[in-house]
């Protein structure tokens, strides 16, 4: 059937996304511009002129180090720290509904704590803990992982026989809580190097990521990226709620236990490799939300992803306190940029940028 | 009515008599504490003899303590002394006693009177063998840490003496219970000592609270005359000052000592330079792994490398720790040579009445040419 | 010309409920193929639940639901979808999502694997929002519309769900009377087009004024048939007999059957008579054919008076609220 012109035009009218790149390619300049902020900005003030020399001559080999052995691993752990933890918090506030919601309330992070806690508070000693204050990395990340995918495995059950989409959060809520609990005792009964050296790990950390734990990370992330986006279109169908999306021919038990696999993998494996980092998860999205004004996860989603990113990176750069050659821990930052970004959001509008 | 106003006044005068009377009684005990203090190194406690009683101030016993003073009168068994406050007295020798930590239990040994300690806090850490095989034996009671002190075994034990040390001034909520229940507590601040001639120093306390003053004395005197001998003869003999660094870091951060600490004193005597010698804390601080790695470039040799026992559990730690030209020059050494099977460090316990052994230890370390028959006692090599 | 008026979904004994069934007897029932069906009973009787089982939100407990011949469980999640299509009474409040958007996720059984709107799609939600009036509006947001504007966009996006069935819980409540008629109006339309439409409602009269077929949810059992058949068999009666409240079969009306109130004889003819009746039958009196006193004289038009003769006296009210108030007055 020939289209006119008119007709054409009309049938594009509401179709047209056109504003919406100009804030794609901003985004991507901020990420470019922060990933490259975070590498010559920190304790050490890495001049334009040392990175030219690098890239022409290789020479001055303690700049290269610190550039490649540091900084460079550290901005990609936070790139991918802020694409995992802003995705998971947008799914889970799609499938509950819940602007509140963010990538722990399953309770795959409190399950990664306590297999972290029973490490570190000396519950569990043998092979790699050779004292007290220091762990071999993997043996941290292996521990929360176990603890990570054992309530990961737990949600899904409970998912395929609880119906009501809602118990099923309060559940997640209750079971974190819980794991919570037994941590609190563990440490009510350790001396205070294990007790510090645990808090040191729930304050998060980005910079002490080894080269083969950086590929397992990554490899983790692109995973979840590329089932999160597999799951776009459900994602859509789940904005009116689970029983439309299921008339609307979604099948309700595959998607939720995707959906708990996706963000068990992307909020588990940062919690096990960089410790609880907490408030990126669920304000990102809110910001995202009202950046585009759009409730189609084909936007939101890259655009979340994006923008965890640039302010993942953007933390970083203010963890390190450049020139100066203390550093404040990466959890303070990120609740201190994320609780301003969520009430703005809250206040600004007089709906709640949120689902419901 | 009469004989009511009466009585009233002969009540009121005596009242003010009676006051008068214990205002002099404080009055000469103020003039006895400006008496000469005893101590000379340490700067957490004071002690003053008078012919009655000893008197031991406590001075700010935690960390960020500003003015704060506790104050405890020894009186010897069987006189009784009136003081400004009875509640702070306590009957010497001391025949029961808790510690909290393993220093406290080094000191009463050296003065022989280990056979006092009825309990302690991690007991699976002490060191000597007797005092752990006491432990396990249930001789000596572990109460527990800090904020889970075991209160009802404390209790039973009823100790003469509990000796705390505290982390900040939330101790004193830990120990009201305990203390209301007639409990003494003294607070030991000697691991905020940064003098290692200051730390041995609270072996001074021990000794007012055992009676051993003699002993102490002499113990003390020896250690201080081989401490300053050893000092003297780095400083003449010594060409130049190795630079040094300490600890591991912790994930992506490095807690730092600073350069008024312990160690940093210990370094600085032994004839070397701490790398962060020039900082001005007064708790170890976070510093970024970058940081510390570029600064640590310039070190010679690498100390007190956390509990590792080989050179490479290091780089399992952090992979960028093997590209340290200390490690790479194999210079690294450790102050666990003595290490109990359950993880107790002898460097903790002994060594704190030791340092002129440490001392030698890390001065044979930098300066190998100086002490060449010295064996390392606390130190051993890392390979 | 012979339309096609087959069976487009039925349910034969039909047992539903959570565990225990809710109605002790099982369900039968159909509809036809371009049938606009209502679905009335008494609340709590589970017409919600009956239609979430044929759309398959929640399992039968005995019997079965057939779809154009075939039953539903023997149906793909996604045929099943294109087949039928499904509005519940939750209230959808998505913020930042526009009408289009909306309309566009009816297309979900038919898109590719991200749900490409492609030209394909762009031409039947256009379909779909002209046919329920909303041109004009897709760029706006769904939590500014009114509430007669986002029920049509929902029955928007499940027309874009081109599905020969549609079912429908409760479509006009929370709408005001004309945002009601309109949109039964829609639906009605959309029957005509050869839809199946099957909608549950309180809303009795416009069940009565608008539906093909009634499904009628009586305690013991399902009845169905044309509204008018179902008056004439009494059936109404029986469902909406309680002690405040009774049916009346000749004029279709709800009245207060307590008429403890006095008797009237009314003079008048027409609207007048009927309105005056009806006024006095809200306040509970009754009104007889014999001329009695007291007596009340209709006005010749509306600028007129009425008048209350009572055995004491005249009255003049100039309306009917007046007329009422002199009433309750003077007869106690």
């Amino acid at each position: 059937m020939r289209k006119s012109g008119y007709y054409k035009e009309s049938l594009h009218k509401w179709h047209e996304r056109g504003n919406r790149s100009y804030i794609f390619i901003l985004l991507g300049c901020l990420l470019i511009l922060f990933f490259f902020l975070d590498i010559i900005l920190g304790s050490v003030y890495i001049r334009f002129s040392d990175l030219f020399e690098l890239f022409t001559s290789g020479a001055n080999s303690s700049i290269s180090t610190i550039i490649f052995k540091f900084r460079f691993p550290k901005a990609i752990t936070a790139s991918l720290v802020g694409v995992a933890l802003s995705l998971s918090g947008l799914q889970m506030q799609t499938l509950f509904r819940n602007p509140m919601a963010g990538p722990y309330v399953l309770g795959v992070s409190s399950g990664a704590s306590l297999g972290v806690a029973m490490v570190i508070l000396g519950f569990y000693s043998g092979p790699g803990t050779s004292g007290m204050m220091e762990q071999s990395g993997w043996i941290l990340v292996i521990s929360g992982w176990l603890g990570a995918g054992s309530v990961m495995l737990l949600m899904m059950f409970i998912s395929t026989r609880v119906r009501d989409i809602m118990t099923i959060l309060i559940i997640g809520i209750m079971l974190a809580s819980g794991l919570s609990a037994v941590v609190s005792i563990m440490q009510y009964f350790s001396n205070e190097t294990m007790l510090k050296a645990y808090v040191i790990w729930t304050m998060g950390s980005l910079g002490n990521l080894s080269s083969d734990q950086l590929k397992v990370l990554t490899i983790a992330v692109l995973t979840g990226l590329l089932l999160g986006v597999a799951l776009i279109k459900k994602m859509n169908a789940l904005n009116l709620g689970e029983n439309y999306a299921s008339s609307m021919g979604m099948n309700v038990r595959i998607t939720r236990t995707l959906i708990f696999a996706c963000t068990s993998i992307l909020a588990g494996s940062v919690t096990a490799f960089c410790g609880p980092i907490g408030f990126i998860g669920i304000a990102i999205p809110h910001v995202v939300r009202n950046m585009f004004r759009t409730s189609d996860h084909k936007i939101l989603l890259p655009g979340t992803v994006l923008t965890g990113a640039v302010v993942m990176l953007g933390s970083d750069i203010i963890s390190q306190l450049p020139g100066s050659e203390s550093v404040i821990p990466v959890n303070s930052v990120t609740a201190l940029i994320g609780i301003p970004i969520v009430l703005w959001i809250i206040l600004h509008n007089k709906k709640i940028s949120g689902l419901g | 009515m009469k004989t009511y106003v009466f009585s009233t006044a002969i009540f009121l005068i005596t009242a003010v008599l009676i006051s008068c009377s214990r205002e002099s009684g404080i009055k000469a005990e103020y003039r006895l504490i400006a008496n000469k203090n005893i101590v000379s190194y340490a700067k957490r406690f004071a002690i003053h003899r008078t012919d009655s009683c000893t008197i031991v101030r406590i001075l700010n016993p935690w960390q960020g303590a500003d003015n704060v003073e506790n104050i405890y009168y020894l009186v010897k068994r069987g006189f009784n002394i009136s003081v400004p406050d009875t509640s702070a007295v306590i009957y010497v020798p001391v025949q029961k006693i808790v510690c909290m930590s393993t220093t406290h239990l080094a000191m009463i040994k050296s003065l022989g009177a280990e056979h006092s300690i009825k309990g302690v806090s991690g007991s699976e850490f002490i060191y000597d063998s007797i005092l752990s095989r006491n432990a396990r034996n249930g001789l000596i009671k572990d109460v527990g840490y800090e904020s889970s002190l075991n209160n009802e075994l404390i209790l039973n034990i009823r100790p003469d003496l509990v000796m705390i040390y505290g982390i900040g001034s939330e101790s004193a909520g830990y120990v009201g219970k305990i203390r209301e229940l007639g409990v003494k507590i003294m607070f030991n601040a000697d691991y905020l000592e940064t003098n290692p001639l200051g730390k041995a120093e609270w072996i001074k306390l021990f000794a007012a609270l055992y009676c051993k003053e003699a002993i102490a004395d002499s113990i003390f005197k020896s250690v201080t005359d081989l401490y300053l001998k050893y000092k003297n003869e780095i400083t003449a003999n010594a060409c130049y000052r190795p630079k040094v660094m300490l600890g591991l870091p912790f994930r992506d951060t490095w807690y730092i000592s600073p350069g008024n600490s312990y160690i940093s004193t210990l370094i600085n005597d032994a004839g070397g330079e701490y790398l962060w010698g020039k900082s001005i804390s007064s708790v170890s601080m976070p510093y970024g792994l970058e940081s510390v790695y570029l600064r640590s470039l310039d070190a010679d040799y690498w100390l007190n490398t956390g509990s590792a026992v080989s050179k490479r559990q290091i780089p399992i730690i952090d992979s960028r720790l093997a590209s340290i030209p200390a490690f790479i020059k194999g210079n690294l050494y450790n102050n666990n040579k003595r290490l109990s099977s359950a993880g107790g460090n002898d460097y903790w316990e002994s060594g704190t009445i030791n340092p002129h052994l440490i001392l030698k230890d890390i001065a044979a370390i930098l300066h190998p040419e100086l002490y060449v028959d010295h064996e390392l006692y606390y130190y051993r090599k890392i390979e | 010309m012979d339309r096609n008026d087959s069976i487009m979904l039925s349910i034969d004994s039909l047992r539903i409920g959570y565990g225990s069934s809710l109605l002790p007897s099982p369900l039968t029932a159909s509809a036809r193929r371009g049938e606009l069906v209502a679905v009335i009973g008494r609340n709590g009787i589970g017409k919600s639940t009956l239609l979430r089982t044929i759309v398959g939100l929640q399992l039968s407990l005995g019997g079965s639901v057939r779809a154009d011949k075939k039953d539903i469980s023997d149906y793909s999640q996604v045929e099943l979808a294109k087949k039928i299509g499904y509005i519940s009474t939750e209230i959808v409040n998505v913020s930042n999502m526009k009408v289009c958007d909306l309309v566009a996720l009816g297309r979900y059984p038919y898109t590719n694997w991200i749900g490409r709107i492609d030209e394909n799609e762009i031409l039947e939600i256009n379909r779909s929002i002209e046919k329920t009036g909303l041109k004009g509006f897709e760029e706006r947001y769904i939590s500014e519309l009114s509430d007669g504007e986002r029920q049509r966009a929902m029955i928007a996006r499940v027309v874009a769900q081109d599905t020969d069935i549609l079912i429908m819980d409760e479509p006009t409540a929370f709408l005001d009377v004309i945002s009601k008629y309109e949109a039964v109006n829609l639906l009605s339309d959309l029957a005509s087009d050869g839809k199946t439409i099957i909608f549950s409602t309180h809303d009795f009269n416009i069940a009565l004024s608008h539906a093909d077929r009634i499904w009628l949810m009586l305690d013991d059992k399902l009845v169905e048939g044309a509204p008018e058949d179902l008056v004439l068999k009494g059936l109404f009666e029986k469902l909406f007999k309680s002690e405040i409240v009774e049916f009346n079969r000749a004029d279709a009306s709800f009245f207060l059957p307590d008429r403890s109130g006095d008797s009237f004889y009314i003079e008048g003819e027409g609207l007048l008579y009927f309105w005056t009746k009806k006024a006095l039958h809200r306040i509970g009196c009754s009104v007889t054919d014999k001329k009695i006193i007291p007596l009340i004289k209709t006005p010749e038009s509306l600028e007129g008076t009425w008048e209350l003769v009572t055995p004491e006296s005249t009255f003049s009210c100039s309306s009917l609220f007046d007329l009422l108030r002199m009433i309750r007055k003077n007869m106690g």
